[in-house]
């Protein structure tokens, strides 16, 4: 039984961190129905500079955090002011802004790898401490915990401010009918630009929030973007409780199957050695069955 | 105002003669091969760094027979195809007459058939058997870094001595971790363990407590775990954090201070065999290696500010074993080849002693098993 409790835990923070990537892709994609494939180098930037501020500047936690995220939030927003919208005003294709997007990952690693270091894995202290939890004989650590709280006030956050603020109502308008939300006067590169400073900003958080606990290297951000655009994927794209949800299942998956594999398939191969192939292939025929996504909503919205 | 440009002239003719005659003066060329940025550039930058060091040292003393060593660097990045074509430009445009590394098993495997075929000599600096093997299919290939096969050897006997029965495997999906598993799957018979798990994990960072959780089901007397950094400084703090006290057994693959400085108190009391330059001034002074350990770490030390690792003794025995090759050869491939075939050499590695079937000239002896103890590697007796 404490076996099963600590796959769990592990799994759910583990799909913590996926959800709260995943809240990035979906934001963008929510109010400009752009990928933006550069999400896991901000997660990575963020990670980079906490360490850097943490680490060699010895800064305190709350201000380390508030430069951090306003740096890559300016990143991000420098991403679609200088990039994204240039491409726009020549009438690029979204499919092109797309690609501008993994241009804009690519270049971000490499400036990673040149501004900081290449050594993998550097972390700084936990937020609080290196305590270990007991939960039913399954053990976390107090980071942990720290990682799971993030993300569903994250989530509580992101949520309101979509459903309840004028902002967020007019970024999802945007979104779903470009024209009329024009019509309507509503600013629709501003509220882009406000799109990529909120993913910007979520993505350094994610950065920040998992460091001390799985450490940061440079070329990490392709390894995390896949993780959180399949949350993402999988959450009906678009859908911010749905990104949050399925980033969880795949951390639950992910513990589950390295758990439970090997019995489920009587023994008859190593299993966990698969987890990787395992999750993907439950995750195509997920999307097989239903490719609109687990959290699809009604196609016709009133925003 | 005369005088001064009459006197910067002269220096300028001076300054051009003298860099005319050097560079018309014959060096001896040699390539190398190293992963100095990517993910593996832990492993290929202090190989570059001890190799350069050298270089200076030797040239300094008026090179090889009196002639000065040129040695031409490629950054590999640690990609295979970047290896093959870097080793191309080495072989027909820059005419070296030996190469060192790749650092990596999978750069070297992708380059041995192009060293064989041009009848260059290759002295790697990475750790898989099959870089070297079978010798007489490789006969132009030579490495400097110990063999899986003896590093599981000296762990199975260590373990063996002090009665350990089951273990856990826990290796890492590449080359490095792969190779590790072969070895360490082979020898279990043998010395008749029990693997009560068998475990691989990626080589990204993840979280590995649901494999460890597994594990720990199991209660092994011991977990082997085999990668390089950052992989297993995880599983030891994820160990911590689950409070499983298993002796936890690494690879030479992370014997670097910054696996210590990832894992931090949580690889207290691990163990690993790893070569003899981590725990250079507590050898007896009967030790051969001992010296020139001493000296690898002081100069090192005085170049670049920080401490050597094994790794960059890979890279430093590489280009010695070339060097002293050359100095009894002269410049002909064929010679250095026979040469390094019949070498006896004591470097940073261990002692090496090669022969026409044995291209590492490695034994156990290589290693001693190493503990860590208050955040520094100590000797296990």
């Amino acid at each position: 039984m404490s076996s099963f409790i600590q796959y769990t835990l592990s799994g759910l923070v583990t799909g913590s961190i996926y959800a709260l990537i995943a809240l990035g892709f979906t934001i963008i994609y929510k109010s400009t129905n752009i990928i933006n494939f550069a999400q896991g180098n901000f997660v990575v930037l963020g990670g980079m500079l906490a360490i850097y501020f943490r680490e060699q500047l010895h800064f305190d936690l709350p201000l380390t955090i508030l430069l951090s995220v306003t740096i890559v939030s300016l990143i991000s927003f420098l991403l679609e002011f200088i990039a994204i919208r240039q491409c726009k005003k020549r009438k690029a294709k979204l499919l092109t802004l797309i690609i501008v997007t993994i241009g804009a990952a690519i270049l971000l690693r490499g400036l990673a790898m040149a501004l900081f270091w290449k050594d993998p894995g550097k972390r700084f202290p936990a937020f609080t401490s290196d305590a270990i939890i007991t939960i039913g004989g399954a053990n976390i650590v107090t980071q942990d915990v720290w990682i799971f709280v993030v993300t569903l006030v994250t989530l509580f956050l992101v949520v309101l401010f979509f459903e309840f603020t004028i902002t967020g109502k007019s970024m999802k308008a945007c979104a779903s009918n470009k024209k009329a939300a024009m019509l309507m006067g509503i600013n629709v590169e501003k509220m882009t630009s406000i799109a990529f400073i909120l993913s910007g900003m979520l993505g350094a958080i994610a950065g920040i929030v998992i460091t001390p606990k799985l450490g940061m290297s440079y070329d990490s951000g392709i390894f995390w973007g896949i993780k959180g655009f399949c949350a993402a994927v999988l959450g009906s794209l678009g859908n911010l409780i749905g990104a949050v949800g399925c980033g969880m299942m795949l951390g639950l998956m992910e513990a589950y199957v390295i758990g439970y594999g090997d019995i489920a398939t009587f023994h008859l191969f190593q299993v966990s050695n698969y987890k990787e192939l395992i999750v993907i292939i439950f995750m195509l025929l997920i999307l097989v069955i239903k490719p609109e996504g687990l959290f699809a909503g009604k196609t016709t919205s009133r925003v | 105002m005369k005088k001064s440009f009459m006197f910067f002239s002269i220096f300028l003719i001076v300054f051009s003669t003298v860099t005319c005659l050097f560079a018309n003066e014959e060096t001896i060329k040699i390539g190398a091969l190293f992963s100095v940025t990517g993910r593996t550039a832990f492993l290929g930058t202090p190989e570059k760094e001890s190799v350069e060091m050298l270089v200076e040292q030797i040239n300094a003393k008026g090179g090889i027979n009196g002639k000065l060593v040129e040695l031409i660097i490629y950054d590999t990045e640690g990609d295979a195809s970047k290896t093959v074509n870097f080793a191309t430009k080495l072989i027909e445009e820059d005419n070296v007459i030996g190469i060192i590394g790749p650092t990596l098993s999978g750069t070297s495997l992708a380059i041995v058939d192009l060293a064989n075929e041009n009848e260059i000599p290759l002295v790697s600096a990475a750790a898989s058997i099959k870089i070297i093997e079978p010798a007489s299919e490789r006969k132009w290939v030579f490495k400097t870094a110990q063999n899986d096969r003896i590093a599981v050897k000296k762990i199975y006997t260590h373990l063996k001595k002090n009665n350990i029965k089951k273990i856990a495997l826990l290796t890492v999906a590449n080359a490095f971790g792969k190779s590790g598993q072969k070895e360490l799957e082979a020898a279990v018979e043998k010395f008749g363990f029990k693997v009560i798990a068998n475990e691989t994990f990626d080589p990204k960072i993840t979280d590995l407590k649901p494999q460890l959780t597994k594990i720990k089901e199991q209660a092994p007397d011991a977990i082997i775990c085999w990668g390089t950094n950052p992989g297993p400084a995880y599983v030891a703090r994820n160990m911590k954090e689950l409070g499983m006290k298993t002796l936890l057994v690494q690879s030479h693959g992370i014997a670097s201070k910054k696996f210590i400085e990832l894992a931090g108190d949580a690889c207290e009391g691990n163990i690993l065999p790893a070569g003899r330059l981590l725990i250079a001034e507590k050898l007896d002074d009967g030790n051969l290696q001992k010296s020139i350990l001493l000296k690898y770490k002081k100069d090192f030390k005085e170049k670049y500010g920080k401490d050597p690792d094994t790794f960059g003794g890979h890279g430093y025995d590489a280009l010695m074993i070339m060097v002293k090759a050359i100095e009894i050869a002269g410049t002909d491939k064929a010679k250095i080849r026979e040469t390094i075939e019949n070498m006896k050499y004591v470097g940073i590695s261990g002692i090496f002693q090669f022969s026409p079937k044995e291209h590492n000239g490695l034994t156990e002896d290589a290693f001693a098993i190493i503990t860590i103890k208050d955040g520094s590697w100590s000797l296990l007796k």
